[in-house]
């Protein structure tokens, strides 16, 4: 660093470096001030679009609610092309692809929700569920079973309780009784809770109960 | 119908936090105020810290959802916890996706809830009141209601897109509707008369000494603080009671009763303005000679209440135009205004009847006033006292005489009282679980026990008993009794063992009855609904093992009442959807969707979880 022998020298060296890059500190400066600006108008805009996306999917969920069949394509259709990039959007999927269940087309429902299932989202491995139970409705047991031999267990960690139960339900409409009711009892035994599950298990008890009475 | 699916409802998140609310002065971790600044945290979810207050309040959020139901506390509170965690979990999760809620939705469930009513409206003067008696601010409110409704816009985007398919109701209805045919009979009970050996006597009454004993019993002592006994120690003087009356005088004041009727003329594609006060003048004038309710009949252009002579009914601000109410107010009774312009036209108002504002003077409501303006007093000290309550009784842990004399409270003595089963405050199960705990029995002063919002109570051991042997003597009746059961216990079960493998070689069922002199009974067609069958034998029967080639799956079951019932399932026909259950089958539906996506919303909570960043650090030894 230059040392400077008076105050004046000191306010010439200043004077001299300004002269030389006013003009590019001040674009420097300006072009800062515009990034802040625009990066707090982008989140107020981010913002706002999530909050309008909220509005339209708590309409989409009323008409589910009240089944308004008719309305819930319209205001899915208008989720997905205005607000495609929020989670809402993906919701709204799984909203479409139930409709389409109670209205009897499962083909329709299969392919909103294989859509879904090949995405990597955390609704992924609902969807991939959701969708074997389709297959297990339409007869399609093999494939079920062979989608779910895919999984990644580690992945699916959370959900193997779930798998389980729905091994064994393809199991029964295979009469594979026995390695129905082993995956049935997989599933019970890390305390899953279904009250449904356990209807089904207890209408498999194996022969070899017999001898455990009290 | 499929009565195995209850309505297991999953958290309502908003709901959870109102059930809090919306209990008065709840004393949150009084307990615990004195770590409080130096404490580590007992859970951590990503960057979130939980203290032991954050955990005693989940569980008394947690214990109160439950609405009464009790079980084991040490249960409850490692519930508590895990709730605590998951619902934090989430949290986090759905603001990580950028869910949100708009604020016109967040008012309008604020506004539409009960708590904050009055006659079926929103009052804000309530709300305020209920906030900040818990101490809580509008906008900490709003932040956790906010909170609460992403959270539930998640999880019903998870439940109300799971379905039912026509397989699993299928599935379902098959068993659910299954018939099955049984034979069986029952072995009764002959209790012996036969008196057995004083020996055996003696050796079961060693053995089975725990059911021969006088339960352990104590008895302690303690002190109670209430806000109705704070209340009675409150000075009052006229002036304070005065100032109180002043500032509450809204609850002491019937409002005014205004009921007002107009007349209007319409400005509209007939009439213009002008057109429409000239008849508005008009009709004014008439008045003069004319009852207003005539006129309103023969002139008013709102014709829904002209034919009730222009009543509007009882008069409320905010409903019409600022001028239209500013001209109702001025009114005297039975005055006319002027013409008065509003969007629709011109109105002449007239007020027919008026009750104005009556305030009960002090005098009259004094008694009234006295009291409640102890109880706001006693409420802020009933708060102070409590503190100073846990602090006391903590510091000197071997006696209550310092606190009883520093708050002015009376020690007092229970009755000796068991585990089970106590009188006064006794009566209260979590006095009894406080006093048998190693820490009192220890000699220590208890924590505060809050038994009501308003009723905190700190005991200590007087005096304890161990249970005690009753003497063989005074039981022997009892024991020769119990031995008697025990062994025709036995025979019953040695009979149906021996029926059962008579059966499994291939006797059958009409043999067994001529041998043992039983009848056989028959039930074909049994559903799990069957009324007036015994419903242990109808679980049992559906629980077993269907018969495999014709062969019979035959079992026994012991009942209640100690009789044997051996049975042979001989058939099993899958169910149908009878006419019945397809006027019922979208209720169906909904239920086997419902339980489908619980347990779908469940799994998916649980691998956020296993994703989350989670620490708990339980002290050594449990809170109180």
């Amino acid at each position: 660093m230059e040392l400077y022998e008076t105050e004046e020298q000191q306010v010439e060296a200043l004077q001299k470096w300004w002269k030389e890059n006013s003009t590019a500190s001040l674009i420097g400066l300006g072009i800062g001030i515009a990034v802040i600006l625009g990066w707090n108008q982008w989140q107020d805009h981010k913002k706002e679009q999530l909050s309008k996306a909220s509005a339209v999917y708590d309409q989409l969920l009323k008409n589910v609610n009240e089944n308004k069949v008719s309305d819930i394509d319209t205001v899915a259709t208008k989720l997905k092309s205005e607000f495609g990039s929020t989670e809402y959007a993906t919701y709204s999927l799984l909203l479409q692809a139930k409709t389409k269940v109670e209205a009897g087309d499962l083909a329709g429902a299969k392919e909103l929700l294989q859509g879904l299932a090949n995405q990597s989202t955390d609704l992924s491995q609902l969807a991939k569920l959701r969708l074997v139970r389709l297959f297990l409705a339409t007869g399609e047991y093999e494939k079920g079973l062979q989608l779910i031999g895919q999984v990644d267990q580690k992945s699916a960690a959370g959900f193997s309780d779930n798998y389980d139960e729905l091994v064994g339900d393809l199991y029964v409409a295979l009469d594979r009784i026995d390695e129905a009711r082993t995956s049935y009892e997989k599933a019970l035994r890390n305390g899953y809770q279904s009250p449904l599950l356990q209807f089904k298990l207890d209408d498999l008890t194996g022969p070899e109960k017999l001898e455990n009475t009290k | 119908m499929l009565t195995k699916i209850r309505e297991k409802s999953q958290g309502a998140f908003a709901g959870v936090i109102l059930t809090v609310i919306c209990v008065p002065f709840v004393l949150w971790g009084i307990n615990n105020y004195i770590n409080d600044g130096q404490e580590a945290p007992v859970a951590s979810v990503g960057k979130k810290d939980f203290y032991q207050r954050d955990v005693n309040k989940a569980y008394e959020k947690y214990e109160k959802s439950l609405g009464g139901l009790t079980a084991n506390e040490s249960v409850i509170k490692s519930q508590a916890l895990s709730k605590l965690i998951k619902d934090e979990v989430l949290l986090q999760y759905v603001h990580q996706k950028g869910l949100t809620i708009t604020d016109d939705a967040i008012r309008d469930f604020v506004q539409a809830l009960p708590y904050f009513q009055t006659d079926g409206k929103f009052d804000e003067v309530k709300y305020k009141q209920l906030l900040s008696s818990q101490r809580m601010a509008s906008s900490e409110f709003v932040a956790q209601i906010k909170n609460a409704l992403i959270m539930e816009q998640f999880q019903q985007s998870i439940l109300n897109s799971s379905f039912a398919t026509p397989y699993d109701i299928e599935h379902i209805f098959k068993i659910q509707n299954q018939q099955r045919d049984v034979e069986y009979l029952t072995i009764p009970v002959s209790t012996s008369t036969e008196i057995p050996s004083d020996d055996a006597i003696n050796a079961y009454y060693q053995v089975h000494q725990t059911q021969y004993q006088l339960p352990e019993k104590m008895s302690v002592e303690y002190i109670e603080l209430t806000i109705d006994d704070l209340a009675k120690t409150i000075d009052v003087t006229d002036e304070k009671v005065k100032a109180f009356y002043d500032e509450q005088s809204a609850q002491y004041t019937t409002p005014e009763r205004r009921k007002i009727s107009h007349i209007l003329l319409e400005i509209n594609d007939k009439q213009d303005e002008k057109q429409a006060l000239e008849k508005a003048n008009q009709a004014k004038s008439t008045l003069a000679g004319k009852d207003f309710a005539v006129v309103a009949v023969e002139l008013s252009d709102d014709k829904l209440t002209g034919k009730n002579g222009g009543d509007l009914g009882l008069f409320s601000a905010g409903v019409m135009e600022k001028d239209f109410d500013a001209a109702a107010i001025a009114l005297k009774q039975n005055e006319v205004s002027v013409p008065v312009k509003s969007q629709f036209g011109y109105h002449l108002i007239k007020v027919t009847e008026l009750i104005p504002a009556e305030t009960k003077s002090f005098t009259s409501v004094k008694a009234e006033v006295t009291k409640a303006y102890q109880k706001s007093q006693a409420e802020n000290l009933f708060y102070q006292q409590g503190e100073a309550l846990t602090e006391i009784s903590y510091q000197n842990s071997d006696n209550l005489k310092a606190a009883a004399t520093q708050l002015h409270l009376t020690i007092k003595k229970t009755a000796p009282f068991t585990k089970a089963q106590g009188e006064g405050i006794a009566d209260e199960e979590k006095i009894r679980s406080v006093a048998f705990s190693d820490e009192v029995l220890n000699g220590t002063n208890s924590a505060p026990i809050e038994i009501s919002s308003d009723h905190l109570v700190v005991l200590r051991l007087n005096e304890h008993k161990a249970a005690e042997n009753k003497p063989l003597a005074t039981v022997k009746m009892d024991v020769i009794k119990s031995i008697q059961i025990e062994q025709a216990k036995q025979k019953v079960i040695e009979t149906s063992k021996a029926m059962k493998t008579q059966l499994l070689a291939g006797d059958d069922f009409s043999k067994i009855s001529v041998d043992y002199k039983l009848p056989i009974q028959k039930e074909a067609g049994l559903t799990r609904m069957k009324k007036g069958f015994n419903v242990m034998l109808n679980e049992a029967i559906f629980k077993a093992a269907k018969p495999v080639a014709d062969k019979p799956t035959i079992f026994t079951i012991s009942l209640p009442s100690h009789e044997q019932v051996v049975v042979s399932l001989n058939n099993v026909r899958d169910g149908t959807i009878t006419e019945e259950d397809k006027k019922r089958i979208e209720m169906a539906k909904k239920n086997i969707a419902k339980a489908i996506g619980d347990s779908e919303f469940n799994s998916l909570i649980n691998t956020l979880e296993s994703d989350a960043d989670i620490e708990i650090n339980l002290p050594a030894t449990p809170a109180q």
